[in-house]
């Protein structure tokens, strides 16, 4: 224990991103536990696993975050190569689990390698276009053919959500990184055509923008039961475990977790929960302003913009401003993948922001 | 830390101060490299701004959004409405017969996380739902959800997809609000389905959602019976609408509103647009012959004593330099007062109101509230269209009909003023509601009036519209309809309004066609009385033991 408090206060951690987090695992603990504590059986081992996954996560942070930045990149790299591996085996050795093969299954343990991707795609990513902005060689071109491997693997799954995640994160990071006008339109054009020819082409795409732009509320029940779930919280909440509306919410404990928390919890956290998110955002972004370094400036705005928009979409689409995307809400839904990809992320950010301080 | 401890102020401010400083660009330092990735990395901060402005926009956005979920009264609405549904009020008659009422159903829906064989679940639904095309389910199946796949199912469906037992398969509880009559009153209580709804439900909506059961003023068995027979008139005479409205002259009472084509608000979906006006209150039209009986009822109320005159029709009347108007079915050359009304003369009305005068017609037909919109509570209304310019011409044109369009329900109120001893009254669908009722005409007026229209159905253009054992008076009237600037001849409004028991009038009836085909050969002017009157006295023969039960209980 004194151990872990001097841990703290050696100037590794960044409060201001660490106990934000740290309020947030326990509020996801609190709403795994009411969904525990219904009577139902596949929900047993759920608080148990869920407590589990928070404290690796924990410990990954606080692994994470002792990395040098020349650690931190060989670390992403092996990570990234081996999680690209297990994500092609996905589509050959495991197909179609709960309508989409994206979900290694080893023994009692199923894992989704593409979460792990994110934060080491994104470390990889800035390498490359640091690379590619001093010596302008083959680099940005093994970062497209990268991004083109990863877009592969993940609408073959399909795993649309994950994908515009992937792709808007990517888009800034390169915008950033401030490119010649010759590559940078035609990613531009790229980004659009891609969204009008997806549009177009993919039905399921259309159909739920179209559905999203068009219709009323009323026909998901998911949507309704999350809306009403809000509006049946009230200021404090109806207290854990007496939801009666997320009672029957499908996916309380993963998509919709933000809905059960606010009719549980109330107004009051549901907000504070967006606000932690939102100060451990602007923490990043002020440290990304004072620092001269491209690769950290890129890094660290990737990787916590991956956060922001992956607490975005799933905030949205709870709130019905986005249609439902299969997005977790970082340190909060539950799932051992989620968790550990958002540990590492919050690790890595932490030695960045360390390395940045530095300078 | 340690480059704040230099900064001090004496530190900055040059000690020496004649000493000037060169610089040079060209220094070991590699300044100008050192300035060029420093503008590189200024730039990335400024794209980086731009991004996080717009994240914070949409997080600000969704904090609102948030805040409004949570608190606004029009969410929380939207969610009871369907719980709020089961406790709406139902819609009665004047007898308390139900005209609309809830009944609740199971909606289906599919969790498709949890089918357990996937193609058998696919082929079993679409023999229960035949209606549903191939592709809807395997859009369905196709992803991962919990959606709605069908409201409303029927028992049998239910059973159906009991039998199934796949734990996909779920059911919620939902209410559908059903119409006993179908078409009978589409036009008057509309229709509520999930998140849309018209006319009386629309309008009275915040009543109905109290749980109260709302009394509209209609009967049933008039209503069925109105029905029916203009559906049959429609038929016969080919025309395009039909409108019938029956309204107790004393009270406003409307007893029956029908107008058609109609639709059944059971299936808001099939609902075609055109089908959905209701063209009693939301049309007008340019009546014709059965505003002539204003003039009568503004010579009366003026004690112009022309009730003697006779008016000379044979030469017709040049209304205008081009238009000259002649009665070709009248043979007599000269007309009593009475006899313009019986024959519908138009040569005669502008004589008429030549000596009446346009200004009391004026102040008439404003007093009759004919330039007023009809306030009717339930249900929407139009103006009626008044000449812009209203001269001499305009009030020659008003004399027999044209140039004024005017709704139905407008007309059987200002029609209901003139029969009922001159009281004014407000037209309403709602039973037992508060009513402003206003005496303008005089007594003896309204007696003459009846007089007049009794006339017509005995001895004039309305003789078709005589009911056996029952005294009716009348006005039949036909104009034709205005069709690219021009009066046409082939397309006619045809309309009869009537009331009865004439010697004392209890109630009005209103009979429109619009556009019926007219094979024969004859005068335009007899038309009306060839389509609408047989209809008004079949209708009238029907209803009228129903409406007024002591002329038939009565013994002899």
């Amino acid at each position: 224990m004194i151990k872990f408090s001097s841990l703290i206060k050696s100037n590794n951690f960044d409060l201001f991103i660490f106990l934000p987090i740290v309020f947030l695992i326990i509020i996801g603990i609190f709403g795994i536990f009411s969904i525990s504590m219904r009577i139902d059986e596949k929900y047993d081992l759920l608080i148990k696993k869920h407590i589990i996954f928070c404290l690796l996560g924990l410990v990954i942070i606080i692994v994470c975050s002792k990395l040098s930045i020349k650690n931190l990149i060989i670390f992403s790299i092996i990570f990234f190569v081996f999680s690209i591996l297990l994500s092609i085996s996905t589509i050959f050795f495991f197909p179609e689990t709960k309508g989409a093969s994206r979900w290694v299954k080893l023994f009692n343990f199923s894992f989704q390698p593409t979460e792990i991707l994110k934060p080491t795609f994104i470390i990889l990513s800035s390498l490359l276009l640091g690379r590619y902005n001093s010596k302008k060689d083959f680099s940005f071109i093994l970062n497209i053919s990268l991004f083109g491997l990863i877009s592969l693997i993940l609408l073959s799954q399909p795993d649309f959500g994950m994908f515009i995640l992937f792709f808007s994160v990517w888009i800034i990071q390169i915008l950033n990184s401030s490119l010649e006008k010759k590559i940078i339109f035609p990613i531009i054009c790229l980004f659009l055509l891609s969204f009008i020819l997806s549009y177009i082409f993919l039905d399921h795409v259309k159909f739920r923008i179209d559905n999203f732009l068009f219709s009323n509320i009323g026909d998901n029940y998911q949507i309704n039961k999350s809306l009403e779930s809000f509006s049946n919280g009230g200021l404090f909440g109806q207290g854990i475990g007496n939801g009666m509306v997320s009672k029957n919410l499908p996916d309380a404990h993963s998509d919709f977790i933000y809905a059960l928390i606010g009719e549980e919890f109330g107004f009051i956290t549901a907000f504070l929960i967006l606000a932690f998110y939102i100060i451990i955002y602007v923490r990043i972004f002020i440290i990304s302003q004072i620092t001269n370094n491209l690769f950290i400036l890129n890094s660290l705005t990737g990787l916590g913009n991956i956060l922001i928009f992956q607490t975005i979409i799933n905030i949205s689409s709870s709130l019905n401003l986005l249609p439902t995307k299969g997005m977790t809400l970082p340190f909060i839904s539950y799932g051992g993948s989620s968790i550990i990809s958002s540990s590492l992320i919050i690790g890595f950010i932490l030695t960045l922001i360390n390395n940045a301080k530095k300078q | 830390m340690d480059r704040s401890k230099k900064i001090f102020y004496e530190n900055v401010i040059p000690t020496v101060s004649d000493k000037t400083v060169k610089v040079n660009f060209k220094d070991n330092s590699d300044l100008i490299f050192e300035e060029q990735k420093n503008t590189k990395i200024k730039l990335a901060r400024k794209i980086n701004n731009f991004f996080f402005l717009i994240v914070s926009t949409f997080l600000i956005f969704i904090m609102i959004s948030l805040y409004k979920t949570y608190f606004s009264q029009a969410a929380k609405k939207n969610f009871n409405k369907a719980t709020a549904l089961i406790d709406r009020g139902r819609i009665l008659d004047r007898n308390g017969e139900i005209i609309a009422t809830n009944i609740k159903t199971k909606d289906l829906y599919i969790d498709t996380r949890k089918v357990l064989d996937n193609y058998d679940l696919k082929r079993k639904l679409r023999e229960i739902f035949p209606e549903k095309n191939n592709f809807f389910f395997d859009k369905i199946f196709n992803k991962k959800h919990y959606i709605r796949i069908k409201q409303h199912l029927t028992p049998n469906e239910i059973n159906q997809l009991r039998k199934i037992g796949d734990p996909a398969i779920q059911f919620h509880n939902s209410v559908k609000r059903i119409y006993i009559h179908h078409n009978l009153f589409s036009h008057l209580t509309g229709f509520k389905s999930s998140n849309i709804t018209s006319k009386v439900e629309k309008n009275l909506n915040d009543f109905l959602e109290k749980g109260n059961d709302l009394s509209l003023s209609v009967d049933l068995r008039v209503q069925s019976i109105v029905h029916e027979e203009l559906s049959n008139s429609l038929k016969k005479y080919d025309a395009n609408s039909a409108v019938t409205i029956i309204i107790d002259v004393n009270n406003g009472d409307i007893l029956s509103l029908v107008s058609l084509p109609d639709f059944d608000p059971n299936h808001p979906t099939n609902i075609k647009a055109f089908t959905e006006n209701n063209l009693a209150t939301e049309a007008r039209y340019e009546m014709g012959s059965t505003l002539k009986i204003f003039n009568a009822a503004l010579a009366f109320e003026n004690n112009l004593n022309l009730e003697n005159k006779k008016f000379k029709i044979n030469e017709g009347y040049q209304i205008t330099s081009e238009k000259l108007i002649e009665d070709k079915h009248i043979l007599q050359e000269e007309l009593s007062f009475d006899e313009i009304f019986t024959q519908s003369s138009n040569v005669g009305s502008v004589q008429l109101i030549e000596e009446i005068g346009i200004r009391k017609q004026q102040i008439f037909l404003s007093k009759l509230g004919l330039n007023e919109k009809i306030n009717l509570h339930g249900l929407s209304t139009v103006n009626n269209k008044l000449p812009d310019d209203w001269d001499h011409l305009a009030s020659k044109f008003i004399s027999y009909g044209y140039g004024i369009s005017i709704s139905p329900i407008s007309l059987v109120s200002a029609y209901s003023t003139l029969v009922n001893g001159g009281v004014k009254i407000e037209p309403t669908i709602i039973l037992n509601s508060d009513r402003v009722q206003k005496k303008i005409l005089s007594e003896s007026t309204s007696f003459k009036v009846n007089n007049l229209l009794k006339k017509v159905v005995n001895y004039g253009t309305g003789k078709k519209a005589k009911v056996n054992g029952l005294d009716v008076g009348g006005k039949t009237g036909t104009s034709r309809k205005l069709e690219e600037g021009k009066y046409s001849e082939k397309k006619v409004i045809t309309s009869f309004i009537g009331t009865f028991p004439i010697n004392k009038p209890k109630y009005i009836a209103f009979v429109l066609f619009d556009e019926p085909r007219r094979n024969t050969e004859e005068f335009l002017e007899n038309f009306g009385g060839n389509t609408a009157a047989p209809t008004f006295s079949r209708i009238v023969r029907k209803v009228s033991p129903i409406l007024n039960k002591n002329n038939y209980l009565k013994s002899y």
